[in-house]
């Protein structure tokens, strides 16, 4: 499906639809990102963590080519981007607000981003208005912050671009519109397969819409990984009395005590056997969360 | 249908006890198509990947098959092989814990065995 005749870049179907390869970036003195690699794979649901001010917006900012990097090499569809209409039309990035539109009617906003990407669909369009109660005719400085967030949101899903770019785009949604918008997000994304990458605070809200992590600290890339893979050796151990020895080998986040009640945070495998192990010692395993992962990964060391 | 984020357990093990579950209660029969992945992750609000692990973990256990191009079914002998799982299941983690709580209380094998035998529901 295309209009305004650009060709949908094609890659061949094992290659990484984004390459990042040793990405540097400051602006002045401040060092941002810090020989960040990473490959972003189609179709994918991306997490993007980072605590505040940790090179989230910038990452996505490169990758939309709207900053340059200082070092390194980005790849999109298999090309450099720069310049690139056919690369740069099949990428959306939104925030939750937009800038320059202020007082044009959305009717208006909506058609101008129609001509920006060439699978924009209506009827998604119609749909996410009808969604989110959005009313075409109204001036977009004269809508509250949530429902700017849901323009942002109507532009970005009708869109349909091949890589999908929301920087904490749920900003101002209320709790119930949340779900609203992840149920569409993830019967667009069945629908039609694409990745997208988001960028968010609400961790636990969200954990489970994806299929990849995407964690940042201190300019580095800490984590990046599938979420199953993550699930699956996120664990929290309570114990009553000590941990066996082969507990102390494994790759320990954090451990504190409370009485005489230890617990230990660790993000490793459990065999099934060494489960049993524990469980026979009367130590309760448990699920740790991403939200929990991510706090205690990305915790200032204390002085 | 909710699952819970809270739980001790990841999402995608959450999906594969509840289609058992489904099974054990013969909701789904042996033959019976289940819910495909993208059915799953929308009932159950979550990525298609994790629900397809979901699925895949039961597929290894010789529990789901594919009928490639239609969808996941329940395979022949489901339902003892999840009895049987659950057993184990039962004798190797529940009972344990259930032992060792009750030798925590200085309760004798004695009297364990007196209070099972004087359970009316068992």
């Amino acid at each position: 499906m295309k209009k305004n005749n650009i060709p949908r870049k094609q890659t061949s179907s094992t290659a990484s639809i984004v390459s990042i390869e040793h990405l540097s970036k400051s602006f002045g003195h401040k060092k941002v990102l810090s020989d960040i690699s990473f490959t972003l794979e189609e179709p994918a649901i991306y997490a993007l963590l980072g605590r505040n001010g940790s090179g989230k917006t910038t990452l996505l900012n490169l990758l939309t080519c709207r900053y340059f990097p200082d070092h390194g090499k980005i790849q999109i569809f298999g090309e450099e981007p720069y310049d690139n209409i056919p690369v740069l039309s099949d990428i959306c990035y939104m925030r939750d607000h937009l800038v320059g539109f202020s007082e044009l009617r959305l009717k208006r906003i909506l058609s101008y981003a129609k001509t920006f990407y060439p699978n924009w669909d209506d009827t998604m369009m119609n749909r996410c208005l009808s969604l989110f109660h959005l009313n075409e005719k109204e001036i977009y400085s004269n809508l509250s912050k949530g429902m700017q967030s849901a323009v942002s949101i109507t532009i970005g899903l009708s869109a349909r671009t091949r890589l999908t770019l929301f920087d904490e785009i749920h900003t101002g949604l209320d709790a119930s519109i949340r779900q609203d918008f992840y149920k569409l997000l993830l019967e667009d994304y069945m629908e039609h397969p694409r990745t997208f990458v988001l960028s968010t605070h609400l961790i636990d809200e969200m954990e489970n819409l994806f299929s990849h992590v995407l964690m940042l600290k201190d300019n580095q890339l800490i984590l990046q990984e599938s979420l199953e893979s993550i699930q699956e050796k996120s664990f929290e151990l309570t114990s009553n009395t000590t941990f066996p020895p082969f507990v102390m080998e494994k790759h320990i986040l954090s451990s504190s005590e409370f009485l005489s009640t230890k617990k230990l945070l660790i993000f490793d495998t459990l065999t099934a056997f060494e489960k049993q192990q524990l469980q026979k010692k009367n130590i309760t395993i448990s699920h740790l969360s991403l939200q929990e992962l991510f706090i205690t990964l990305t915790k200032e060391e204390t002085r | 249908m909710e699952v819970d984020p809270t739980s001790l357990k990841p999402i995608f093990i959450q999906i594969a006890e509840w289609i058992e579950e489904q099974i054990m209660n013969h909701s789904l029969h042996e033959g019976d198509q289940i819910p495909s992945t993208n059915q799953l992750a929308l009932e159950y609000q979550i990525n298609p990947a994790t629900a397809g692990k979901g699925i895949n973990l039961l597929v290894g256990e010789g529990i789901l098959y594919k009928k490639r191009g239609i969808g996941m079914f329940v395979a022949d002998g489901a339902y003892k092989k999840i009895h049987q799982k659950r057993k184990s299941h039962f004798e190797k983690e529940t009972l344990p814990i259930v032992l060792s709580d009750a030798k925590q209380l200085g309760i004798t094998k004695e009297e364990l065995i007196n209070m099972i035998v004087h359970m009316p529901e068992y």
